[in-house]
């Protein structure tokens, strides 16, 4: 049931002009989330219409979303991943368009497990 | 987690075993109905984030032996506002040490040994603790005053049915949406906090926050998080710290820039740095904040619903007091006793004493509603950006020796610390103002 952080090549880092100079993250996000307990559903509680993310010129969630759990893909359109989340909320206020994203919480107890809240 | 094909029957249903959910469950139970607490992690706790120090005095009516047996990391003797910037800060520090000792004051605690704590006292109450259960849905049905409320479960085909629901489900208030009740969710009034645990023994804290036996430390921090706006926080726990970044939500969609960054700021920042080195992370946490307080709340309640915690915007965000559970405790604790009350007099209580008027008349309502223009005032752009400059450079001028030059006067030093960096002293001195009003 435990999951552990998957790699994902190149996806995590912050992409061309959003990445400032002097950034001051030195860990990719899969060794932020090394210590952390995910219980993944086997459904997607989040699924993102990334088609849609297209026409969306400010694509906000892929530099807001703590999880990195978004992608800005090469022909324009977002990738998403819903087993890491953290389940915060951010993408949910911050897409402004409508039915891009479906939001629920995770099935029955699975999901992320915190221990430290 | 519920069994498919079996309605469950109660005659209050509490969504959310948080502090909130829990204190709600203790109340209804307390007045003999049967109670359902439902959670949707495999315990409570196991998706609550906070960065905080509880105030637990609330707790008093509700589980008056909770100083002998809460599941405290350490009571908060020392609290510090610390104001960053690039590279300085002023502090503002206060130590008491009577804090440590009954009846105490403040206590950091982790939510995965806390929230199970109190929804046990609900169970000892009698109320029915129902984890691993996703609500996904409410139904209403009204016959005049009373209400039949059914709920779906997610990955089952049972509901649950009640008469009386209070939600307590958290900030984000996806079922009291569905139904027209809560805070509108929006970007200008919510700020996401992103926390890590690190861990550094129990002995290495001690020294390096000066303290001693249980006894813990508060550390709030304005700026630091530039170019997102916000701030920051730093508590200790037994053997690990807390250390996190609040930056608001309208920031991170405006300057692109990753909420981590924000948190990299401040444990890389030279006040904080030293506090945290060689921390080892245990766990990376993030959560929304409903910051907006009584202006956002919304309605709090529709034919035998209720709303109490965060939803119903209990967080006090007012950058002098950062408080959250404690009124969320007692807006459960008031949601919990009325939605009982409703049930046995089928839905007169609401007529007669509307939830809504018992909130409003509780400390939650009165210091809410007294500090209602203060959310505002703590996300300006004077108090988050110009505040911290102008201070530390004032404090930078004045502790400064200049020789051989001859001393520069307190007057022209604040006068230059305002004008020389391009600021104007009218916004200031009106946010000032308005500040005094907010806190009067």
């Amino acid at each position: 049931m435990r999951s552990k952080a998957l790699p994902q090549v190149g996806s995590h880092e912050p992409q061309g002009a959003n990445r400032r100079d002097r950034s001051l993250i030195h860990e990719s996000i899969d060794e932020r989330i090394a210590n952390n307990t995910f219980f993944v559903d086997s459904k997607a509680h989040i699924v993102l219409d990334g088609s849609i993310c297209k026409d969306c010129s400010d694509k906000v969630c892929v530099t807001a979303c703590p999880a990195q759990l978004f992608v800005e893909l090469y022909d324009g359109t977002v990738g998403f991943n819903y087993e890491h989340c953290l389940e915060c909320g951010t993408c949910l206020i911050l897409c402004s368009h409508d039915g891009a994203l479906k939001w629920n919480y995770p099935r029955s107890g699975q999901g992320v497990n915190f221990s430290y809240g | 987690m519920v069994r498919s094909n079996t309605n469950l029957y109660y005659d209050v249903a509490v969504v959310g075993a948080g502090p909130a959910g829990s204190a709600a469950a203790i109340a209804a139970a307390k007045e003999g109905v049967s109670v359902a607490l439902i959670e949707r992690g495999i315990y409570p706790g196991a998706k609550n984030v906070y960065g905080g120090v509880m105030y637990l005095k609330v707790l008093d009516r509700l589980v008056p032996s909770w100083r002998d047996e809460v599941p405290y990391e350490r009571w908060v003797t020392k609290r510090h506002t610390m104001i960053l910037e690039e590279r300085s800060s002023v502090t503002f520090s206060f130590h008491d040490e009577t804090w440590g000792e009954p009846p105490y004051n403040g206590a950091t605690v982790l939510r995965s040994r806390f929230d199970p704590w109190l929804s046990l006292k609900a169970q000892q109450e009698g109320a029915e603790l129902l984890t691993a259960t996703t609500i996904s849905d409410i139904q209403i049905e009204e016959f005049g005053p009373e209400a039949k409320i059914s709920l779906g479960v997610a990955d089952s085909s049972s509901r649950i049915v009640c008469r009386s629901l209070v939600l307590a489900e958290g900030a984000l208030g996806l079922l009291s949406e569905s139904i027209g009740l809560g805070h509108k969710r929006s970007d200008k009034h919510m700020t996401l906090g992103v926390k890590e645990v690190l861990y550094l023994g129990e002995d290495t804290i001690n020294e390096r926050f000066g303290v001693r036996y249980d006894h813990g430390v508060d550390i709030e921090i304005l700026g630091g998080t530039k170019p997102l706006v916000g701030g920051g926080f730093l508590y200790t726990n037994k053997d690990t710290v807390s250390i996190g970044a609040i930056v608001t939500l309208e920031s991170l969609k405006a300057m692109k820039v990753r909420p981590e960054e924000a948190l990299e700021a401040i444990k890389h920042h030279p006040s904080i740095a030293p506090y945290v080195a060689d921390g080892k992370r245990a766990e990376y946490l993030a959560h929304l904040i409903p910051e907006g307080g009584w202006k956002e709340r919304g309605e709090l309640s529709r034919s035998g619903v209720f709303l109490a915690g965060e939803v119903a915007s209990s967080t006090l965000a007012a950058g002098l007091w950062l408080e959250g559970i404690n009124y969320a405790i007692e807006m459960g604790s008031i949601a919990g006793g009325h939605s009982a009350r409703y049930v046995k007099s089928c839905g007169k209580e609401e007529i007669y004493s509307p939830y809504s008027n018992k909130v409003s008349e509780s400390f939650v309502g009165k210091n809410l509603r007294r500090l209602r223009f203060a959310p505002e005032v703590v996300l300006s752009k004077e108090v988050q950006e110009v505040l911290p400059k102008v201070v530390n450079e004032l404090a930078h001028e004045l502790f400064t020796v200049t020789d051989p030059e001859e001393k520069t006067g307190v007057a022209k030093v604040m006068r230059d610390a305002i004008r020389d960096k391009g600021l104007e002293a009218n916004p200031l001195i009106r946010t000032l103002v308005k500040a005094i009003w907010s806190f009067r």
